[in-house]
């Protein structure tokens, strides 16, 4: 990818996908999904226009993190919109309980890259919105969705709520105040349940930092993700202090 | 396969064919359901000893009784096998060998007749009106492949909530249509009546949150008048209702162009015909178990491919295509005959093969095995012969001048010169399954380019082969008079008026039940086309006027539960204005079409709240009917359950769901009525018997009858007939043993 002055942050464009209930999916299931997960993300990237070095993807056990040299609007109208197209076509072919549904978050921001891999206060935020108790509360109460598509704050109020490249700006709700928006694709709005269960109102504030530290590429030292439920399955990421 | 010995008796009062069959027909009463002269004439022209004469030709003495039908279990087999026949008659004219795998989407089935699909077809179902199933929404998904213009058609419908999508048929719009709404809507999609009118949206249709409506066929004229502020309305009444809606439209229909153009959508004659082929081959394949195969695998379909993309116009028939070669690669086809089926070159063979038969005898062979094409040789025969004779009775007016050598035809050479076969198949007989030897073309798309081309390049021939059709709608056999009705449908395609009037009318006229399954089987294909849809539901509401029980109400009755052309809603609204009626005939083909409503899990809820309010309805006649429809269902319906050495009565495993409060009020009702009572008790005494073989359905039905018991207050009648089944001679008595302790736990409790 261009501009890898290791030295110098460079602004990029951030994309976690996380597989919903991956945990839940026997050993057999699990390399047919991660193989489907690829496929779409070839396709998806593809359709973006984002080939040639433009993206660079890091495996995630039961997730990808991409990182593209590209605008917010060609990830988010472009990539994600494919995805999901692609998400509905594998799931028409399967039975609803064996479907494989996404939490998609897209957030973008500076990153620096070292050598054992990128790393960044925003890239960090791209894995917390993706693990948010809301948007995994909100996939599941959408039965018959996909996909739940999560944008930070910054990116709704700088790119969403404009308009920009026809996004359904108005099928767009907060899930979390000042922190996190949503798109179910399928849904006029997200259907976030009536009230979180208190045990997941009781969670964390995303702020503090939790004793769960891991890497994008195998590196256990440094702010560079936080992510609890990223890492069950892909033992390269097994490597988080006690919850 | 003949009917001769168990067929329904024929209907009381039979009406003559009408006697003036050129004339067109118009709506048969007027506004205020007052029967138009026509109408009326019909029903004055009614000769009772003629009628009574044909149908003791017929082999029938009995009158009609819909009581005994609907207490009689062994009908419901009728009932299957008339949805079989057309199943088996439209895969065999559109070219499908696979009928066998019926697609299941529902549990619940027929009384010794296994489960069934959606009434009205397997593979070729045409998507009903009302709720869409996600199993079409993810069968066409599967396989979509997106059109130039699918981007501005998703944005469009994304922004304003109704687009117009306007394009040629086979341009696979419905599937682009149903797609979109599927993947924009997630709760649901539904397809409107065919007669929605776009002029007014307030009021009439119930639009629900995050629900897609897609209306398939815009009519001329609704297109002409349709204007920028109607659209506008539509739009607000959609955007507060949270849904949306998306009109195809036919290409080259005349519309206001330039104050639509925000509305409009165009799309192109086929996005992507060698993507479409390579989507259904590998779907294919994943569903029979090879995942992971491409097209691009197979490099000698290559060629093929190329040919037949270029030269193919329908998304349907590339799909399937696409198929085709999916069955080459699992050896279920040789690509040998796919190539026939398929290639120009084909077609010119076709052509040159069909001006090259060398008398009517071969022409006629031809024809009639396009019609019967898989049926036994000997059935093929003779309705050849009968066309010949009358192609020869065309040509030669003087009857004395007509010759025919009984020995000059061989029927083997014959099946050779039309390059048929000879194989065989497993027929479904009154007694049972058996093998029999059938006659089929080698090319299985040919009977359908048969009629086709017959009807294109020779219409000196089309008042021959109409007149023969119609005389074998009144087949003693089901299979014959269901093919021939399938196949004056498929003819009606072009000229779908002129066949109304001059087949499907007379024939509903007859006021019998086998003209009348030839009437079903000759809609099934108009109704998958969106331009004929409106007219259909026109058709069916003008014959549904009026009081009396016309050969055409009842025909309109049963096609309204057998296809699904309306929406479930509607269809139970003009089956309730039918239910009015003292006449046996008619509350049979009532019953007969709630049952086959009732086999869609999705309709059956509403189906039992109709019936909920028949059974209560101030006219007494409504409410017989209705309870004759619930001794109907009792009888009719059973299910298939998991751990269950038996079949489950079907209203037994629908108690143990959501419609439970339904269930057993309208049992209590049957129970509770006097002219019902004995036979709702013969219901129970079966069910009974069934437990007595399977304990596993003592428990539910226990249940079941302590809350019938409940609703109606009366305990001592299900006692002491329970007693008195089980001192019968092998009386179900460890079944009634466990009944009565649920029944005294719940006397017990109380």
């Amino acid at each position: 990818m261009r501009g890898n002055d290791m030295s110098e942050p460079v602004t990029r464009t951030f994309l976690v996908v996380d597989m919903e209930k991956s945990s839940s999916r026997e050993n057999e299931e699990l390399p047919v999904l991660r193989r489907q997960l690829y496929t779409m993300l070839h396709e998806g990237i593809t359709a973006a226009g984002l080939l040639g070095g433009l993206t660079v993807t890091e495996d995630r056990g039961d997730g990808v993190l991409v990182i593209a040299d590209a605008s917010v609007i060609a990830v988010l109208s472009k990539l994600t919109q494919k995805l999901v197209d692609e998400l509905s076509r594998y799931n028409a072919t399967v039975d609803p309980p064996a479907w494989l549904r996404l939490r998609i978050a897209i957030h973008s921001g500076l990153v620096h890259r070292d050598p054992r891999g990128w790393s960044s206060e925003e890239l960090t935020k791209t894995f917390r919105i993706c693990d948010l108790p809301e948007a995994k509360e909100t996939l599941s109460a959408a039965h018959r969705a996909q996909a739940i598509v999560i944008v930070s704050d910054h990116v709704f109020g700088t790119v969403v709520k404009h308009g920009y490249s026809k996004l359904p700006k108005d099928s767009f709700g907060e899930i979390k105040d000042g922190v996190a928006w949503a798109w179910v694709p399928g849904y006029l709005s997200p259907p976030v349940p009536a009230a979180v269960p208190q045990a997941v109102a009781e969670t964390e504030p995303l702020s503090r930092k939790r004793d769960v530290t891991n890497s994008v590429s195998g590196t256990v030292t440094g702010n560079v993700v936080q992510a609890g439920e990223i890492g069950q399955v892909d033992a390269r990421n097994y490597f988080r202090g006690p919850r | 396969m003949s009917d001769d010995g168990q067929a329904k008796p024929p209907d009381p009062v039979e009406q003559k064919p009408d006697p003036k069959p050129e004339a067109p027909a118009p709506p048969a009463s007027d506004a205020e359901g007052k029967p138009a002269p026509e109408a009326e004439k019909a029903e004055k022209s009614e000769k009772p000893d003629k009628e009574e004469q044909q149908h003791k030709a017929r082999g029938q003495e009995e009158p009609p009784d819909a009581k005994r039908n609907a207490s009689d279990p062994r009908n419901a087999r009728k009932l299957f096998q008339d949805t079989r026949a057309l199943d088996n008659a439209v895969a065999a004219i559109l070219g499908d060998r696979s009928i066998g795998n019926v697609f299941l989407t529902s549990s619940i089935g027929l009384v010794d007749a296994g489960s069934l699909g959606q009434p009205g077809g397997a593979s070729h179902r045409a998507v009903p009106s009302g709720p869409i199933s996600t199993e079409v929404i993810r069968s066409v998904t599967a396989t979509f492949v997106a059109p130039a213009s699918y981007d501005t058609l998703r944005e469009r419908l994304r922004s304003q909530w109704i687009v117009l999508l306007r394009g040629p048929a086979g341009s696979g719009r419905t599937a682009t249509a149903l797609h979109l709404l599927g993947s924009e809507c997630a709760e649901g999609v539904a397809k409107l009546s065919p007669d929605t009118s776009l002029r007014n949206p307030s009021g009439t249709l119930t639009l629900d949150d995050d629900h897609g409506y897609l209306l398939e066929s815009l009519e001329v004229d609704q297109a002409a008048s349709l204007n920028e502020y109607t659209l506008g309305l539509w739009q607000r009444q959609l955007e507060s209702s949270r849904a949306r809606m998306i009109v195809l439209v036919d290409a080259g229909t005349a519309m206001r162009e330039h104050e639509l153009a925000h509305y409009l959508v165009d799309t192109a004659q086929l996005a992507d015909g060698r993507a479409l082929v390579a989507s259904h081959f590998q779907v294919q394949l994943t569903v029979s178990g090879k995942p992971g195969q491409q097209l691009d695998d197979y490099p000698e379909f290559g060629e093929l491919v190329e040919e037949v993309v270029g030269v193919t116009a329908r998304a349907h028939d590339l799909a399937d295509f696409g198929r085709g070669l999916s069955q080459i690669v699992l050896g279920q086809r040789d690509i040998d005959d796919l190539r026939q089926s398929y290639t120009r070159t084909a077609e010119s063979g076709f052509r040159e093969w069909f001006d090259g038969l060398g008398d009517n005898e071969q022409r006629a062979f031809a024809i009639a095995l396009a019609v019967f094409d898989g049926m036994p040789l000997q059935v093929v025969s003779e309705a050849a012969t009968k066309l010949a004779k009358a192609i020869q009775a065309a040509e030669v007016p003087d009857r004395r001048a007509r010759v025919r050598d009984v020995f000059a035809v061989r029927r083997l050479s014959l099946v050779e010169r039309v390059h048929a076969e000879i194989t065989t198949s497993v027929e479904d007989s009154d007694l049972g399954s058996l093998t029999v030897e059938v006659v089929r073309y080698r090319d299985r798309r040919r009977p359908r380019r048969v009629l086709e081309h017959v009807w294109r390049e020779y219409p000196e021939a089309h008042q021959v082969v109409r007149k023969w059709l119609c005389d074998l709608g009144s087949s003693a056999d089901r299979q014959v008079r269901t093919r021939a009705g399938v196949a004056v449908g498929l003819l009606s395609l072009s000229e779908f008026d002129h066949v109304r009037r001059h087949v499907l009318e007379p024939w509903a006229d007859i006021r019998h039940d086998w003209e009348r399954q030839a009437v079903i089987g000759a809609l099934r294909l108009p109704m998958m086309q969106p331009h004929l849809q409106p007219l259909i539901n026109r058709m069916l509401t003008w014959w549904l006027r009026g009081k009396t029980a016309t050969g055409r109400r009842i025909a309109a009755v049963a096609v309204l539960g057998t296809l699904p052309i309306m929406e479930p809603a509607r269809v139970l609204k003009l089956l309730r204005k039918a239910a009015d009626t003292d006449e046996e005939a008619m509350i049979i083909a009532l019953a007969d079409s709630i049952t086959n409503l009732s086999l869609d899990l999705d309709r059956l809820g509403l189906v039992l709240e109709a019936l909920l309010s028949w059974t209560l309805a101030r006219s007494i006649r409504v409410r017989a009917v209705g309870l004759n429809c619930v001794l109907q269902l009792c009888t009719f319906l059973e299910a298939e359950v998991e751990g269950s050495a038996e079949p489950w009565p079907g209203l037994l495993r629908v108690a143990e769901g959501e419609h439970r409060t339904a269930v057993v009020e309208l049992i209590a009702r049957a129970i509770e009525a006097p002219f019902f009572m004995p036979e709702t008790y013969e219901v129970v005494r079966r069910w009974v018997n069934i437990a007595q073989r399977d304990e596993a359905q003592r428990e539910p039905l226990g249940a079941l009858l302590v809350d019938v018991v409940r609703t109606t207050g009366s305990r001592t009648s299900l006692r002491h007939n329970l007693i008195r089944w089980a001192r019968g001679r092998n009386g179900p008595v460890d079944a009634v043993v466990e009944l009565i302790a649920v029944l005294d736990r719940e006397d017990h409790q109380s």
